[in-house]
């Protein structure tokens, strides 16, 4: 069966919203309008991340995985909030490569920067995540004498799945591990991050 | 727990349906049903040339198919759904033997299509330079459901070859990567596939790299909707042609060509009469001139009869073409207006068909002994009312064996 993957990523991105908003309003309406304690949560998380892509074995698809997002949240299990993240996509270097163009040093980077909006429910411990946006997509190619830069914005589709360890009131530690799904690249990262959890702002 | 279980299915659903790029296409280097048969020559080939009745219980194919023979393949353009037969021969034992695949054009239906006919039956059918109506042969498509259906090929007239033919010129060098033909668009192995597509002539699109040099891509960026290749994102002329050529593929495999490459192959290795280089950037105009000149002047050299036109979509590209010396000498095909073909001398007008039948227009290229083209015609209704008002001289589509059913069987008198 072919299905465009645009069409899938819409279509689970619709279920998943009528889905959270079905279980939303079945348990805790009563908490939406009772709750009027809201702050803001700040995640600071670093790690690493993966290509799951295995095919290309001569290159280095593991990398620097960063990420901060902020989050408006209120004791409604589901908060709202924004990720701006730097992922390692791939890399390629090696020395003396044979080409059809003679021998040359490669050192090539693949880069992204996701800046996504954040659907979270929040489950005891867990954070579970949704979110969906922008990715600046940044190459660098240096061969042949020559160093080529360049970048594009695509979109990008996340999960992640957090729990986080409570330290004192207003911090945490936190660990997640996110899949991070860039369509137009047919790129899909995993990525296990560990970090810390702020409560600030309470309004 | 529901909600991780949803995420898990999301997941799982999001990654259970890739996208396929490819359809399941006869390797015609390796085929069973020819195998150790040696090629026959192209003159008993050619005896096959002409329409035909079909009768079959399926109606896949329609009632009437064109067959044209080139070297060592037969193609069939037949009557309904856009569907089309290419098969590779082979003479073993007196046995005339074909296997090749049939394809639906707008859709992905294909299947194996095999055949044979014994070499008496061809030469006693054959009198006084054709066929004649006795002349039948019962081939034999494999469908997607697994049945083989047969399908009984009967002569009924010869094609007309008439002097001033339409130009019936493929698309991106044959065809989109959306109409899953066996090779990439605007790769040289469909350019030189293109003839059994139907096409006698073709549409290339060139831009440059970051080193000035053209090369055939269509869009001014690089995805994977046309390329594989790591680290080729963004513009087309952030790398140089040696980045883009060593980390980057056509979406079947294929090399990138450099223009050069292209036209060389067109020049010594197809029978194409015209090549539409369309320019796709400003940038790439003059470079694009030189190439073209260097290989209209091989081409005259070796006595080989193609035309190489550079293609003007824009303004952009119309001012810059008029800054090249001796611009008015250069083949060229203009998109925009007759004043502008009249102005650069351009040997044809090629206009978007959106724009309707150009009556007028037309009256002012033929005065002025130019062409007229129009691109891009995949529908059949369209197809057959451009060439039945019988003002163009070319039609640029994506399906050449549908526009070369219609012209084969109405229009080619």
């Amino acid at each position: 069966m072919i299905i465009k993957k645009e069409i899938r990523f819409l279509v689970t991105l619709l279920l998943l919203i009528l889905s959270m908003g079905n279980k939303a309003f079945s348990q805790n309406d009563s908490i939406i309008f009772a709750s009027r304690s809201y702050y803001f949560a700040l995640y600071l998380n670093a790690g690493y991340s993966s290509d799951m892509d295995s095919v290309a074995k001569r290159m280095d698809r593991t990398g620097l995985a960063l990420s901060t997002r902020i989050m408006l949240s209120s004791k409604h299990p589901f908060s709202l909030g924004v990720e701006l993240a730097y992922l390692n996509i791939s890399h390629y270097k090696e020395k003396n490569v044979n080409t059809q163009f003679g021998i040359t040093d490669i050192d090539n980077k693949l880069n992204c920067l996701p800046l996504l909006f954040i659907v979270n429910y929040k489950m005891f411990n867990f954070d579970v995540s949704g979110g969906y946006g922008p990715v600046y997509i940044n190459s660098q190619i240096n061969a042949f004498g020559e160093i080529s830069q360049s970048s594009e914005w695509d979109y990008a589709l996340m999960f992640s799945l957090g729990y986080n360890f409570k330290i004192i009131d207003n911090l945490s530690l936190n660990v997640t591990f996110k899949y991070l799904n860039i369509p137009p690249l047919f790129k899909e990262l995993l990525s296990l991050q560990a970090g810390i959890l702020l409560k600030l702002f309470e309004i | 727990m529901k909600a991780i279980l949803f995420l898990i299915l999301s997941i799982v659903f999001m990654n259970s349906c890739e996208l396929e790029n490819t359809l399941n296409y006869p390797n015609f280097d390796n085929l069973d049903f020819l195998k150790d048969s040696s090629p026959i020559e192209d003159s008993i080939l050619e005896q096959f040339n002409g329409i035909y009745n079909i009768t079959s219980e399926k109606n896949i194919f329609g009632k009437i198919a064109v067959i044209k023979a080139s070297s060592n393949y037969l193609s069939f353009f037949c009557e309904a759904n856009g569907s089309y037969i290419i098969v590779k021969g082979g003479i073993k034992d007196s046995l005339l033997k074909f296997e090749g695949y049939w394809r639906l054009s707008a859709t992905t239906n294909t299947g194996k299509f095999t055949f044979e006919i014994p070499f008496s039956s061809l030469l006693s059918n054959f009198k006084n330079g054709k066929l004649d109506s006795n002349f039948t042969f019962v081939g034999f498509a494999s469908t997607p459901n697994g049945k083989e259906e047969k399908f009984t090929f009967t002569f009924n007239k010869s094609i007309n070859n008439s002097s001033k033919h339409l130009l019936i010129i493929a698309h991106r060098g044959g065809g989109r990567n959306s109409d899953y033909l066996p090779y990439s668009e605007n790769s040289i192995e469909l350019m030189k596939y293109s003839n059994l597509l139907g096409a006698n002539s073709i549409e290339i699109d060139v831009q440059n790299s970051k080193d000035n040099i053209p090369f055939i891509y269509h869009d001014s960026f690089f995805s994977t909707r046309l390329i594989r290749g790591e680290f080729l994102v963004g513009s087309t002329s952030n790398f140089t042609l040696n980045q883009i050529k060593t980390f980057g593929m056509l979406k079947y495999g294929e090399k990138i060509p450099t223009l050069d490459e292209a036209l060389r192959a067109v020049v010594f290795e197809t029978s194409l009469e015209l090549v539409w280089v369309d320019c796709k950037t400003s940038s790439v105009v003059k470079g694009t001139v030189e190439i073209i000149n260097k290989y209209t002047n091989i081409a005259d050299d070796i006595g080989r009869k193609v035309q190489i036109c550079l293609g003007i979509p824009s303004d952009e590209v119309f001012s810059q073409f008029k800054l090249i010396e001796n611009y008015k000498n250069i083949n060229s095909i203009c998109e925009l207006s007759v004043d502008k073909v009249l102005d650069i001398n351009s040997i044809a007008f090629g206009p978007s068909w959106t724009i309707g039948l150009l009556k007028n227009e037309s009256e002012v290229i033929r005065k002025n002994d130019k062409q007229l083209f129009v691109w891009t015609l995949d529908e059949g209704l369209f197809i057959d009312k451009y060439l039945k008002s019988g003002l163009y001289d070319g039609i640029v589509t994506n399906y050449p064996s549908v526009v070369a059913f219609y012209y084969y069987t109405k229009y080619d008198n």
